[in-house]
This record gives C-alpha cells, structure tokens and sequence, in this order.
C-alpha cells in the first residue's frame, strides 16, 4: 500500500457517500461515520497506484537521432549485414516479409542493410557466431545455441507477433486421425522442422521424452522438414502422421498453403494433439562486432518499429504477424536453455555439435533441404 | 454457641442490605460496562476499517478484471483488430457492467485516443481525438495514465450517490500498446460493504450479548457463588450450626478463603466441643464429688446415729444405760397416759455381786454382767427396752404389758438366770448367780416415771430382803427402802 493509499483507508467513507442503512442502524452508523468522518479530511476525490499490473515496457527516446555513425558500425562494413531465417515458408517468402524491413531500416540507420536469409537455423547460428552476419533475427533456440558459443551476443529485443510475446509449440495432427495423446503416435511417422526450431522439434521432442517416447525409437519415421509450412504440408498430404510446429502457423498455413485438388487426398482440417510450453518469440541479436552504441540504436529501430505506427502498419504489413519489436533481456529464454538442457541430456550430446548428429536414423538432411523453396 | 440476639439481628440486616445490589451485580454491571465500551470502540474501528476493505476490495476486483483484459487488448490493437476489441469490450460491460458497476471500459492507443469503447462514447468522442476525449474521465487522471507504466486508480465521490472508481491500466504486449481505462459505479461495492455492515452489526451486538452472559455466568460461577457459598455457611455457623462447611474447592484465591474458612469453622467446631466436652467433664467431677460428699456424709450420719447409738448404750453390757432409760421411761409413760397403755417396769439386782468380785475379779464381774445382758436381752421380747440402771442393777421396761403379765416374764427372768451357768473370763466357771426382782407397774402401781421406777426399786429391796432370788410385785405394804 503506498503513502497515499493508506491515507485514503484512513479517510473511511465520506458521509455522504455511505449507503443509507436501514433506520434502526442509523445512529450508531451515523456516529461511527461522523467519527470517521472527523478522523479523515473528507476528500471528494482520492487516488493512488495499483498493485500489479504489467512490466513496464521501454520506450524508445522520442527524439534521438538513429542514424549509426562510421564509428557505430562493425569495423570495415560499409553494408550492414541482416541475417535471418527462412523459418516460416523458404527464401522467397522471407524476402517478401523482410525486405520492407530492411528498407526500413536502412532509412532509420542511416546506413545499407543488406538481408541475408540462411538456408537452415545452424547456418545462421554459424554465421552470427563467426561474424558473417552484423545482426540477425534468430529463433529462439537458434539464440540459445549461438549464445551459449558466444556470450558477448548483444541481445537487442524480442519480436512480438500476433500481439503476443511467446507462442506455444505444438503436435498436430489431421483432423481425422485416430490419435488421443502422445503415447498413439507409437510406429507413426512424424515430420519436424529443423533440429535447431524450437518449436518444431526442441519443445515436441522435450515433450515425447516427458512422456517416455523417444523419438529416435518410438516413430516408424522421422524427417526435418526444413520450414514450419512444409511441415504442416507433409502432414496435410499424408507423407506423415504427425507434426510439429508453432502455434501461429495454423493459421497461416490454412490462408496460405494451395487448395487441395479436388479429389486428392489433401486434408486441410487439422487438430492440436499436444501443447507444449511456452516460447519467446525470435531474438534480434547483434554481432559482438557491433559497437555498443550501434547496436542501441539498431534496437531503439526495431523497437520503433510495430503497428503502433502507420509507417510501422507499412513496414511489417507483409510480415504476416509481427507486431513489433520489444527490447528484451536474456533470461526471457531460460525456459529454452532448461527444455534445451532436458532433450540433450535424452540424447547425450549437445545439439550445436557439428553436423554429424543431423544424420539421424530416418531423417535425411538432404530431404528437409529438398523441400526448402516453396 | 450462641450469639447475643442483637448482634445476629445486626449481622442479617447487614446481609440483606448486601443483597441489594450484591457483588454479583455489581461485577455484571462492570462486565456489562466493559463489554459494552470495548465492544463499542471495537465496533466503530472495525466498521470504518470494513469500508475501507469493502472498497480495497471492490478495487481489487475491478483491477483484476481490467488487468485480465490488458493484454488480449494490447494483441487486438497491435494486430489492428480494433473492431474485434470493441466488441470485446462491449460484451465485457455488458457481462460485468450489472454486478460490478462497471460504467464503461475503453483502450486508449499511446497518444491517449478511444480505439474501442463498450459504450457509444467511441462515436461521440471520435469526432475530436484528443488526449482524454471521447470519455467523461477527468483529463488530468487520463494524461496521468498515459505517462505512468504502473495501474492508477482514482475515485470521485461526488461524482454519483456511492461514488465512482476510475481505473487506468497499461496494455502491454511487450510493447506498450495503449491504455485500458474504465470507470466503475461503487454502488455495488457500497450496496455489499452495507450488507456485510448490517451482519457484523448483528454479530457484534450477538456477540455482546453472549459476551455479558457468559463473562454473567462466569462471574457467577467463579466469584459470587463461592462467595454466596461462604457468606450462607458463615450464616448457618452463626445461627449454631457448627457442621457447616463452605463446599468451594476451585485452587484460587476464593478457594483459598475457603479453606481457610472452613478450617477456622473446624477450629471454632472443634473448640466448642472441647469446652463442651470440658463442662461435662467437669460437671461429671462434680456430681462424682457430690456422690463422695454424700458417702461421706451417708458415713458421717452412720457415726452420729451411732454415736447416738453409743451414746444411748452402756458400755459395758451393751444394754441402754440409765440416762437413755430415763428418758424412754418419761417418753413411753407419757405416750401410755394418752393411750392408755399399761406399763410394767422390773428391776433387777445381781445377788452377792460384790462377794463376786472379790471372788473371781472385777473382770470376772464385767463378764457376769455382760452375760446377763445377753440373758436379759434374749429372753425379752424387742419391744422390751433393758437398760442398766448402775452397778449390777438392771431395769426393764415392757411395753404395753399389765402387771401380771410382767410378773410372769420377770419370773421367768429370773428362772432362766438361775439356770444358766455363768463363766468368767478365761473359761473359768463362776457357778450359779442368781438375781432379785422386784416389780412395779403403771398405772397400777405409780403414774409417773420416777415413782415407778421408785416402787420397782422398793419391791426389789422386798425381793433382797426376802432371801435374794426372788420376784416381788410391788404392794402398798411394802415400806419404801430408806424404811426398810
């Protein structure tokens, strides 16, 4: 309770805002208010702050300057190098949501910025932990792993899409499949993302696990499929039973996946078999080469940047779902880094590892790959 | 035990002037007091201190419900789903609006206009969006909000008859996405905070009844009846009944007292019986010594009567003596003139008496006479009075006995003496003693005593003169003895 608040408890009820109570009351009630009435001031109008309520959300300072000086940008780099992933639907796709971005970006900087979309998330995590990239939009997962091989990240915000700061990973099914848990996808095949998406195999694969499935025994068949949208594609015509992908992406998928054909055996209803967590949206990270100062105001323009704004309604119209940028600190992806933890233990060796883990049993790399570009 | 009337009289009239208003109520009046202030200064904290709650509470509420709307609101508005929103909001005040008094509630984008409103304020207000249009909240509260990342509250109570509640909380996504307001009519919160007034009136007036029962019955119980208790037995001790005890066995003061008390009663029983005991005591030693006193005396009047005895006897023989006869002779003389009774008076003398003592010794004469008495005794009739008259002289007086009757009896006196054989001391034998009688009777012979006696006298002397061992009666010619 602050100052203020106890000092309108001791006010008590104004008389005349009392409820009139039944006559025989009134004059001990009267005396009482009278009394209460004498100890307060009798103020028409009190206030004060509420407990609780939200964490507060840091502003950008309205007027400063973004531009980046020579100073502010990674030595010897006249283009700023924007990394990002083609996690939600391939190369194509990802250009058309983040070029506007980039223009955007470039404008507010001041400076070039060039997009550079990674074939899959350990190339980005490689090429933000070597430095090819000055900043890059990572996966959450993507973001724990290059972190934990390079500390001096400079964590910048996290993105917020659909309004909403995290997102839940989930295994779907189609709609008409028999499946009622976890446990009936024994023998079943099951497509995930990329070993390095959170969602679509770090938090699935945590959660098989907590149900004594072990991925690598329990299903007939296992494939990465490279992207969230081909996941779901390969679940929706039949090459697998299971899938798992974030939560936004249902959605997505049923607006923009093609039509089935009629008469093929497409299914377009699908059904959430499982809810695992909850996941802080991308990081935006930047590169420990990037000056402090730099990266403050690379942070200040993604922050700037959300639908709050018509410029911002502009920029991230394309980007199907995010809002914005909110600056973050790091412990926001410690559920990460404990799931994380969890599944490597199951699997007995760090996911970061060099390719050779890729090769697991029933999942090709080439063919996540093949399915890439839409 | 007794006590003076006055003083019990005084006691009881002291008692019942107690009685008036007794310990009792005076302690329940205190009780009463008591319970009745504290629970009056209790009553008007906790009635103020409940507003105050019933408010924080309604508060609370309304906090909750708005803090629960904040962030779907801040995703509708940063997806631009701002149509989606408003209808949100609209079914939320219709929901909550009745029950809560939720008046309106509205998100405000960062610049601080209406976005979506559940009430028709959005279209009034949309026509000019300025900081703090498009609702009647106070502007100041509104920019306040704006600025501030925490919730605010403010309340007007002159705003409407309970007062109203405005509430300002960010809607934060991440970003700050605008600010939910909302005013709530505390009509509702005031409408509950009486009701729950009224029970806790209820209760607390329960409560202090209960409370004066119980600390009544309480009292009662561990102080006035102990007390009761002692003042009755001191009562019954004082009108004498020294059994009583006061039953009080709590382990407090009271029971203390009692103990006390009833140890003194014991003490005050215990000596009263002592003393009791001592009287009967003592009053047993005096009837003992009144008995003993009456022994001695029983004993005393066996000495004097036989003093009396003695006094009446001869020593030697153990026959009456002379002074005694002389007044029986008087006494039965007189009584035989009334009565007309006859007398026969003997009188007799041992023959040679004097020739026997020189003989056998004086204690062989004492012996001789000792015997005679026993002879004379013996052969006599008890109402026969023998008494020696001196020296070996004997005289006897036979009641109610005419002379010729006398006459026989003396001779047969004097037969049985010459037959008996006579001893003197020692077994040595004395041989025959015979004896003289004479006779004289009343009122034959005389009509007084000494005359009698005279005459008897005379006739004795005949008796000696006639050859000794003889009975003569006595006749007018007999000449009296200094004649002879």
């Amino acid at each position: 309770m602050t100052g203020r608040d106890l000092r309108a408890a001791g006010a008590g009820w104004h008389p005349r805002a009392s409820v009139t109570p039944e006559p025989a009351l009134r004059r001990p009630l009267a005396i009482a208010a009278f009394a209460l009435a004498l100890l307060g001031c009798g103020e028409a109008v009190d206030e004060g702050v509420l407990a609780g309520g939200p964490p507060p959300a840091p502003e950008p300072p309205a007027d400063q300057a973004l531009a980046l000086a020579p100073e502010e940008r990674p030595p010897d780099r006249a283009t700023l190098r924007f990394g990002v992933t083609p996690a939600a639907a391939g190369v194509t796709y990802t250009h058309e949501l983040f070029d506007p971005v980039v223009r955007y970006l470039g404008r507010t900087l001041q400076t070039p910025v060039e997009l550079v979309v990674a074939p899959d998330y350990q190339a980005l995590i490689d090429g933000v932990v070597g430095g090819d990239v000055d900043f890059a939009h990572m996966p959450p997962l993507a973001y724990v792993l290059a972190r934990r091989q390079r500390p001096e990240l400079q964590l910048l915000a996290s993105q917020i899409a659909y309004g909403a700061t995290s997102y839940s990973a989930y295994i779907v099914v189609r709609a008409d499949d028999p499946a009622a848990s976890l446990a009936d996808l024994q023998g079943r095949r099951v497509a995930f993302v990329d070993p390095r998406s959170t969602s679509g195999y770090l938090f699935a694969y945590a959660a098989l696990i907590e149900h004594g499935l072990a991925p690598e025994r329990t299903f007939s068949e296992v494939r990465f499929a490279g992207s969230h949208m081909a996941a779901i594609t390969a679940l929706r015509e039949g090459h697998v039973d299971a899938a798992a992908t974030a939560s936004g992406m249902l959605g997505i998928a049923a607006r923009d996946l093609p039509r089935p054909t009629p008469g093929a055996s497409d299914a377009t209803e699908l059904r959430i078999l499982f809810k695992a967590g909850r996941i802080p949206y991308d990081a935006l990270v930047a590169s420990p080469t990037v000056p402090a100062s730099g990266a403050e105001k690379i942070r200040w323009a993604f922050v700037r940047l959300s639908t709050r704004t018509a410029e911002g309604r502009t920029v991230l119209g394309p980007s199907d779902g995010t809002s914005g940028w909110a600056p973050a600190e790091d412990r926001s992806y410690d559920d990460v880094r404990q799931v994380l933890a969890r599944v490597e233990a199951q699997r007995g060796h760090r996911l970061d590892a060099p390719r050779p883990d890729l090769a697991a049993p029933a999942a090709p790399t080439e063919e996540a790959t093949g399915v890439l570009g839409p | 035990m007794s006590l003076a009337p006055d003083t019990v009289d005084r006691m009881l009239r002291r008692r019942r002037r107690h009685r008036g208003l007794g310990i009792r109520g005076r302690l329940v009046l205190f009780a009463t007091c008591a319970v009745l202030g504290a629970m009056g200064a209790a009553g008007g904290l906790l009635l103020g201190a409940q507003a105050d709650v019933a408010f924080d509470e309604g508060r609370d509420r309304a906090a909750a419900l708005l803090e629960s709307l904040a962030v779907p609101s801040a995703m509708a508005v940063a997806q631009g789903a701002i149509e989606r929103l408003d209808d949100q909001l609209t079914e939320v005040a219709r929901a909550a609006g009745p029950r809560m008094g939720l008046s309106f509630v509205a998100m405000l984008d960062v610049r601080g206009r209406v976005v979506a409103h559940s009430g028709a304020a959005l279209f009034q207000g949309a026509a000019d969006a300025r900081i703090g249009g498009g609702h009647d909240l106070d502007p100041a509260f509104v920019a306040r909000a704006l600025a501030s990342q925490r919730p605010l509250w403010r309340r007007d109570r002159a705003a409407s008859d309970a007062g109203v509640l405005d509430l300002a909380m960010p809607a934060v996504s991440g970003l700050r996405w605008g600010t939910l307001v909302a005013r709530f009519d505390l009509a509702p919160v005031a409408r509950s905070a009486a009701r729950t007034r009224l029970v806790l009136i209820f209760a607390a007036v329960l409560l202090t009844v209960a409370m004066i029962v119980g600390l009544s019955i309480g009292i009662s119980r561990i102080v006035v009846r102990p007390i009761q208790i002692l003042a009755d037995t001191a009562g019954a001790l004082q009108s004498g009944d020294l059994e009583a005890r006061a039953r009080v066995r709590t382990r407090d003061e009271l029971g203390q007292l009692a103990r006390g008390f009833n140890a003194m009663a014991e003490e005050l029983q215990s000596y009263t019986s002592s003393l009791e005991r001592r009287v009967q005591e003592r009053s047993r030693e005096v009837e003992l010594k009144n008995e003993q006193l009456e022994a001695v005396n029983a004993r005393l009047q066996d000495a004097v009567s036989e003093l009396e005895r003695l006094a009446r006897l001869d020593g030697l023989t153990q026959v009456y003596n002379r002074r005694y006869f002389a007044e029986v002779l008087d006494f039965e003389v007189r009584r035989s003139a009334r009565a007309e009774h006859r007398l026969t008076l003997i009188m007799l003398d041992v023959d040679h008496f004097k020739r026997l003592n020189d003989t056998f010794g004086h204690p062989a004469g004492d012996a001789v006479l000792r015997e005679l008495a026993q002879i004379l005794t013996a052969s006599l009739r008890s109402t026969d009075i023998v008494a020696r008259y001196g020296g070996e002289e004997f005289v006897v007086l036979m009641l109610d006995t005419p002379r010729a009757f006398g006459l026989e009896l003396a001779e047969r006196l004097r037969a049985a003496v010459a037959r008996h054989d006579f001893t003197a001391a020692a077994g040595e034998a004395v041989g025959s003693v015979t004896v003289s009688v004479g006779v004289a009777a009343y009122p034959d012979d005389a009509t007084d005593g000494d005359r009698l006696v005279s005459r008897a006298d005379q006739a004795l002397y005949a008796a000696k003169a006639a050859g000794r061992n003889a009975v003569v009666v006595w006749d007018p010619g007999i000449a009296p003895a200094g004649a002879c």
